[in-house]
């Protein structure tokens, strides 16, 4: 069975009051899910709250999903959205924790860590997404598109422009 | 990005495998004249190469455990929608209503039995009226709104001032030709 058939199949059988069909559903996108969170807000205590934030509000609202579009891309516009509005609330935190990484002693593994993470950051939150969504997890630009509601063409250029971005703020390691 | 005019924009197509074969050749054949597109491609490989060397440390099963129990127990209720995006479907709506109206101007106005006053004073009569006036497709979009956004129209509707619930039957009453 197709991934994405599979997901309406658990989908309607959790309609239908199976609570294992919404455990499973977890299950297969509880490590996508929560590694998108870690890549976009680059903190693991906001990862675990994004995480949970995301779940809660599938869990709320599946009954309502009328299968208009594939189910990943309608959770992960849930992720994505979450994500990004998330960040705006917790811009001050961030920030704090910027500066105290540059007191840390560090190896050349962790400085590299660093370094990605306050490249990372930096991007603004939409070329951000675009680039974890196609980079690390392979999506194409037309599925980008979908799940962030914009034109295949806007999803591509903020990847194209996330890359260039990366390239100026990681250049002393290239 | 620093490659040169005639190849712009095709490195990161070029890298990512995006270029169909004839243009892969073309732009492999440019690569090893080109020491410009060289540079970038190597940096690029280079930025490739640190940029997959980042990890995520997954948190313990423990955690997935606590989440999925914890979205059980949480009632959320439904985020309202600001009304700038309920705004954006029926401002359009409102035009094409008004452009209708006057083209289409009907000889003669249905009854329906609910007063304006009582639609804008109770919210499920508003809703009720929504249901039964609307057409289809604005059912889709405002279907739409609610599912991209999570959001309950009724807990819109129950929101609106009783300026904007009158704006908002205006527009309903103006695009289907209704009386009171």
């Amino acid at each position: 069975m197709k991934g994405d058939e599979e997901d309406i199949v658990l989908v309607r059988r959790f309609k239908h009051g199976d609570e294992k069909a919404f455990d499973r559903l977890f299950e297969k996108y509880q490590v996508p899910l929560y590694s998108i969170c870690y890549r976009f807000s680059r903190n693991e205590a906001d990862a675990r709250d994004l995480t949970q934030d995301i779940f809660i509000k599938v869990y709320a609202n599946l009954k309502k999903f009328h299968e208009k579009s594939k189910f990943f891309t309608w959770l992960y516009r849930i992720a994505v959205n979450t994500c990004i509005s998330f960040k705006r609330k917790t811009q001050t935190r961030q920030l704090d924790y910027q500066s105290h990484q540059e007191t840390i002693s560090m190896d050349e593994r962790i400085r590299m860590k660093i370094a990605i993470d306050d490249a990372l950051i930096q991007l603004p939150e939409r070329q951000r997404m675009s680039f974890i969504l196609h980079h690390y997890d392979g999506y194409t630009f037309d599925e980008i598109g979908d799940i962030m509601g914009i034109s295949t063409g806007a999803a591509k250029a903020n990847h194209y422009h996330a890359i260039r971005k990366l390239q100026v703020l990681l250049k002393d390691l290239l | 990005m620093n490659t040169c005019k005639k190849f712009k924009g095709k490195l990161l197509d070029y890298l990512e495998h995006q270029l169909s074969n004839t243009e892969h050749r073309k732009f492999e054949e440019h690569l090893q004249q080109c020491s410009l597109c060289q540079k970038e491609y190597l940096s690029l490989k280079k930025l490739y190469g640190i940029l997959d060397r980042d990890e995520v440390i997954l948190p313990e099963a423990q955690f997935f455990d606590d989440v999925k129990v914890t979205v059980r127990q949480k009632d959320i209720t439904p985020q309202r929608l600001p009304i700038w995006k309920i705004t954006r479907v029926l401002v359009p709506v409102a035009i094409t209503a008004a452009i209708a109206l006057l083209l289409y101007r009907p000889s003669k106005t249905t009854e329906i039995s609910v007063p304006v006053a009582d639609l804008l004073e109770d919210r499920n009569i508003a809703s009720l009226a929504l249901s039964r006036i609307v057409d289809d497709a604005l059912v889709n979009e405002l279907t739409e709104v609610e599912d991209q956004f999570m959001y309950d129209i009724d807990e819109i509707l129950d929101e609106f001032t009783d300026e904007q619930k009158e704006q908002f039957i205006k527009v309903l009453y103006a695009k289907y030709g209704m009386g009171t």
